[in-house]
């Protein structure tokens, strides 16, 4: 390859990194809109009934999430392949997404989200998606010699965590089209659920594992524990059998209950160096002052999760926790606390100059974003918790007044966090439009 | 070089070995939550399969997007309240006229005859399907409650 093919490709990589990032900021901006107005709704349901509807509130505001994080992975799996699959295949990717970005939405916006929890789009319109998530893999795959000298372990985590994004994908949409072509193969009602959240399972799995991939990328680290096969067999067989505590209390059969216990409770197995990484965290230790707080709240939030995830999957306790709140908010600190924080992190490492990035400003976006999460884990924890007391004890509709003065401070909290979401998109946003506008030419495959 | 050879035969040998695992894993839970219930449950597998009209009647909740507002087995949106015994809770009656002319937080529904047929197909067989939610911590670890209908008596 000719140094003119070089430059051109960075530039390639460059332009092509950027605008996943900008779309995902954008998203995400935008899905955190819809989910504040979906809490003002939840907060004071008789008084809006008809300006905001759930019908549409509810699946944009998990549309936009999911098409945020996967165009801020693809993005930032843009920025760390060298590329090798020229522009064809980027312009066709980038079709493929939109397509399925603008049906999806528009389906949704007019009133006709189909489809299952998570997945509120037609199964016709998983084809782009599929098409696009196909060229990321062919793109990753194809740079598998660089990525794997770089770091075996973070390649790992991407790659398989790509597969398992696409895998998750298929199996939910085949299921669905089967059954929607009238088919017998899911008249059971517990296999149709069990594949359902096996399918989300793999999908949400995979895009966690796929975005650790990429920050162990961005840190320069080699996760070294993952290279011992008893550590890899352990975390290999958590992430293919912890689908099974998402519906505990349906009659799947009993040893799929029981694996997915125990794959859920490894999980403490990454408990205590994650408590060991936060507690050792030194600013001095970051190239970039910016990253530090970023890094900081990505471990806390990891923590909390994997805490969480444990505690949740005791049965025991799940019967209390299934179906309220809580779940979502454990669901939410992941998402935001670390799914995001990691694609905010990637978007501010692919600006030409890194130390220029404000860390004053970072740090008080991720202040306002700690703090909503905070205030939301103890308001929809202390809802979701009794509403899972009362409904073993008393009639379900006897407790609804008694939780509602509890989530009035749901869309409060919501604003705040919508202002934290705003403040650090808009810098990440910014810059990617700084740094096209600038020299693309320039950039540099940096680590933080 | 021999070890950088090795690593990346490692890293897609792991990769491979898990994606692999995971399809075997799903092809396993189709075929086993098909079959075993039938003896972890009793006579329960009857109740849970599905008749035409039942799912005629879950593609008409996936296409109305309920699941926006209400759950299933506590599965779904939380705006509203759990369906899975509407019918015990409400009759089939009350539930067909509530989902037509709509109420305190619910906008009324645009469904034609036989879709609200189905559709409360579907939600009688869920009513008969198991117990949800549970007024008692049941013995079952689990909550094997879900398909023993006693336990809400």
């Amino acid at each position: 390859m000719s140094n003119s093919d070089q430059m051109n490709n960075r530039v390639l990589i460059s332009n092509s990194s950027h605008r996943y990032f900008i779309l995902s900021g954008t998203t995400f901006i935008v899905a955190t809109l819809i989910g504040f107005l979906a809490s003002v709704k939840i907060a004071l349901p008789e008084n809006i009934v008809s300006d905001f509807n759930m019908l549409t509130l509810r699946p944009l505001h998990t549309f936009l999430s999911l098409v945020a994080v996967i165009a801020g992975l693809t993005g930032l799996i843009h920025f760390l392949i060298k590329l090798q699959t020229g522009k064809l295949l980027q312009q066709l990717q980038w079709i493929g997404f939109m397509i399925f970005l603008i049906v999806g939405s528009i389906s949704i916006i007019s009133g006709n989200a189909v489809g299952r929890e998570y997945f509120s789009w037609s199964v016709w319109n998983s084809i782009p998606l599929v098409f696009s998530l196909f060229i990321l893999l062919w793109q990753l795959f194809s740079s598998q010699e660089s990525l794997t000298q770089k770091s075996p372990e973070a390649f790992w985590l991407v790659g398989m965590g790509c597969l398992f994004i696409f895998n998750g994908l298929i199996e939910s949409q085949l299921s669905q089209l089967t059954q929607l072509l009238n088919g017998e193969l899911f008249s059971n009602y517990i296999t149709d659920l069990s594949i359902q959240w096996h399918g989300i399972d793999t999908f949400f799995a995979g895009i966690n594992t796929a975005l650790y991939g990429g920050a162990a990328f961005l840190l320069n680290s080699k996760p070294k524990p993952l290279r011992k096969p008893v550590l890899f067999i352990i975390a290999g067989f958590s992430l293919l059998f912890t689908f099974g505590h998402h519906h505990y209390i349906s009659p799947q059969p009993n040893f799929l209950k029981h694996l997915a216990f125990i794959a859920s409770i490894l999980a403490m197995m990454s408990f205590w160096r994650h408590v060991q990484v936060y507690k050792k965290m030194n600013p001095d230790n970051f190239t970039h002052g910016y990253t530090f707080p970023i890094w900081k709240a990505i471990e806390l939030w990891t923590i909390v999760s994997i805490v969480s995830g444990v505690v949740f999957a005791i049965p025991q306790i799940n019967l209390l926790v299934h179906g309220t709140y809580m779940v979502v908010i454990h669901a939410m600190g992941s998402m935001i606390g670390i799914n995001f924080m990691i694609i905010l992190l990637g978007g501010l490492t692919v600006a030409i100059n890194p130390s220029a990035i404000n860390s004053k400003n970072i740090e008080r976006g991720v202040k306002l974003v700690n703090f909503s999460l905070i205030g939301l884990w103890i308001n929809l924890s202390l809802s979701g918790l009794t509403k899972g007391i009362l409904r073993i004890n008393h009639d379900y509709e006897y407790f609804q007044p008694f939780r509602e003065w509890i989530l009035l401070f749901f869309p409060v909290l919501g604003l705040v966090l919508l202002c934290g979401i705003l403040y650090l998109c808009y810098q990440m946003v910014n810059l990617q439009f700084r740094t096209m506008q600038n020299n693309p030419e320039l950039l540099k495959n940096s680590t933080v | 070089m021999n070890l950088k050879s090795n690593l990346r035969n490692s890293t897609s040998f792991r990769i491979l070995l898990l994606t692999i695992a995971n399809l075997c894993v799903a092809i396993m839970v189709y075929f086993s939550a098909n079959s075993v219930q039938s003896t972890d449950y009793g006579d329960s597998s009857n109740r849970l399969v599905m008749d035409h009209a039942s799912r005629k009647g879950q593609q008409v909740w996936q296409q109305k997007n309920c699941i926006a507002c209400h759950s299933l087995y506590g599965l779904g949106g939380h705006l509203g309240p759990d369906l899975t015994q509407v019918i015990k809770r409400k009759g089939a009656a009350f539930t067909q006229a509530y989902i037509l002319a709509g109420g305190y937080k619910m906008p009324e529904q645009d469904l034609d005859k036989q879709e609200l047929k189905v559709l409360i197909s579907y939600l009688t067989f869920l009513n008969n399907s198991g117990t949800y939610p549970i007024k008692n911590f049941p013995e079952h670890a689990y909550g094997k409650y879900s398909t023993d209908l006693s336990s809400s008596e």
